[in-house]
């Protein structure tokens, strides 16, 4: 089986994001924790936290202290910010001119008018 | 806590370590690794008190370790290939063992029954892997405060090593430092937190397994113009040309560097991940290994 190649807590970080995008956890849900997660995979239990760590900055999940991990509700406005920021990002490393950039979105927008 | 000062060690004339300094924190569990030859397993046998370094200290809990029979009782070193008398059984082991360990004979019991081993049958007639197995039945269950695992998973199939993990983790909650030598990459980036790379005579790196991959980086380049590896406004360990494209490794401040090549104006600039894996091919090709 091939693997994706990238570092274990990123594997994680980016499995969750998935299931939790795909509605696989609905918002609310628990999450296993740190630990029976770690012993599930057979990883180390700081790995796992940091991936949670991560997730939690990213406003995918909360921590309830002493309850557990639950999938957060979240700020879809702020998520697409969030997405657009990093197309663009990608986008202008392209090398691509803004006023090239700014007449396709318009074109996409259509007529400026929105 | 583990700790040498300027170990050194040598062997007819080969320097092995030279004025190492290792540090392993309490409840770490440490991946060490190196090319073959590297000292690995004569670090943990020196790191065991089974061998003297020439030079330097070696403490444990702050203890010189050589000759202390107090520190040695709270360590286990599981050798790559452990002794064992002709017609040993598992049975008998678990008795040897418990002479100098606090031996848990609930853990054995449910180590060996997970590996349906039997315990009866003397252990010269196992496999490689069964006897990999028993031997790590009994280091779990000798329930020591440091464990060091030589080629720990060799000979293991995926089950065992899954399972070899989850005790490695139990073992961990329960205070246990560990140091595992191997060549599988893969799972000691599972199960580590820390690793510790040694080239010919000392430490390369070592450390926080994230932090080292933080550090080092792998980015996929191709420009407009023809622009070869050298004219990079940028530092790199090592650059492949394929076509249009520059493949280069680099160390250091990852947005400092992307901010540059952006500048450039790139038609791709693309981060390739890096596990510990293409970070130890890195480091050791660097000096010039199997080049």
């Amino acid at each position: 089986m091939q693997t994706e190649k990238t570092s274990v807590y990123l594997k994680i970080v980016n499995d969750f994001k998935r299931k939790i995008d795909l509605g696989l956890y609905g918002e609310g849900e628990q999450l296993p924790s740190c630990r029976d997660l770690a012993f599930k995979m057979g990883i180390n239990p700081n790995t796992v936290q940091r991936a949670y760590t991560v997730l939690e900055e990213g406003g995918f999940i909360f921590t309830q202290p002493k309850k557990g991990v639950y999938v957060a509700v979240r700020d879809k406005k702020r998520y697409a910010d969030e997405i657009a920021r990093e197309k663009l990002c990608e986008i202008k490393n392209s090398g691509i001119d803004k006023k090239i950039l700014i007449k396709i979105i318009d074109e996409i927008w259509g007529d400026g008018n929105d | 806590m583990i700790e040498t000062t300027n170990l050194s060690k040598s062997f007819g004339g080969k320097t092995v370590f030279n004025n190492t300094d290792i540090t392993v924190e309490k409840g770490s569990i440490c991946g060490l690794v190196g090319i073959n030859g590297a000292g690995k397993s004569t670090l943990l046998r020196i790191l065991s008190g089974v061998m003297r370094q020439d030079g330097g200290e070696v403490k444990i809990n702050g203890e010189r370790v050589y000759e202390n029979e107090r520190v040695k009782s709270k360590i286990f070193f599981l050798p790559d290939d452990p002794y064992y008398d002709t017609g040993v059984t598992g049975e008998k082991l678990k008795k040897m063992y418990s002479v100098f360990y606090d031996f848990d004979g609930e853990i054995f019991e449910y180590y060996t029954n997970k590996f349906s081993l039997d315990l009866k049958r003397p252990i010269r007639n196992f496999s490689k892997g069964m006897k990999r197995q028993l031997f790590i039945s009994v280091a779990l269950a000798c329930r020591p405060e440091y464990l060091f695992l030589d080629e720990a998973f060799d000979g293991l199939d995926p089950l065992a090593r899954l399972e070899f993990k989850r005790g490695l983790i139990k073992i961990q909650e329960n205070g246990c430092t560990v140091i595992i030598a191997s060549h599988s990459l893969r799972e000691l980036e599972d199960i580590c937190d820390s690793f510790i790379l040694i080239d010919e005579t000392n430490v390369r790196v070592s450390g926080n397994i994230e932090k080292a991959l933080s550090n080092i980086f792998k980015l996929q380049l191709a420009f407009r113009e023809n622009i070869q590896p050298e004219n990079l406004p940028f530092e790199y360990i090592r650059a492949e040309v394929s076509g249009r494209v520059i493949t280069v490794v680099a160390r250091g401040n990852k947005a400092e560097i992307t901010a540059k090549i952006s500048e450039m104006k790139p038609l791709i600039m693309e981060e390739i991940p890096m596990n510990l894996e293409d970070l130890f091919i890195e480091e050791v090709q660097e000096r010039g290994y199997l080049k």
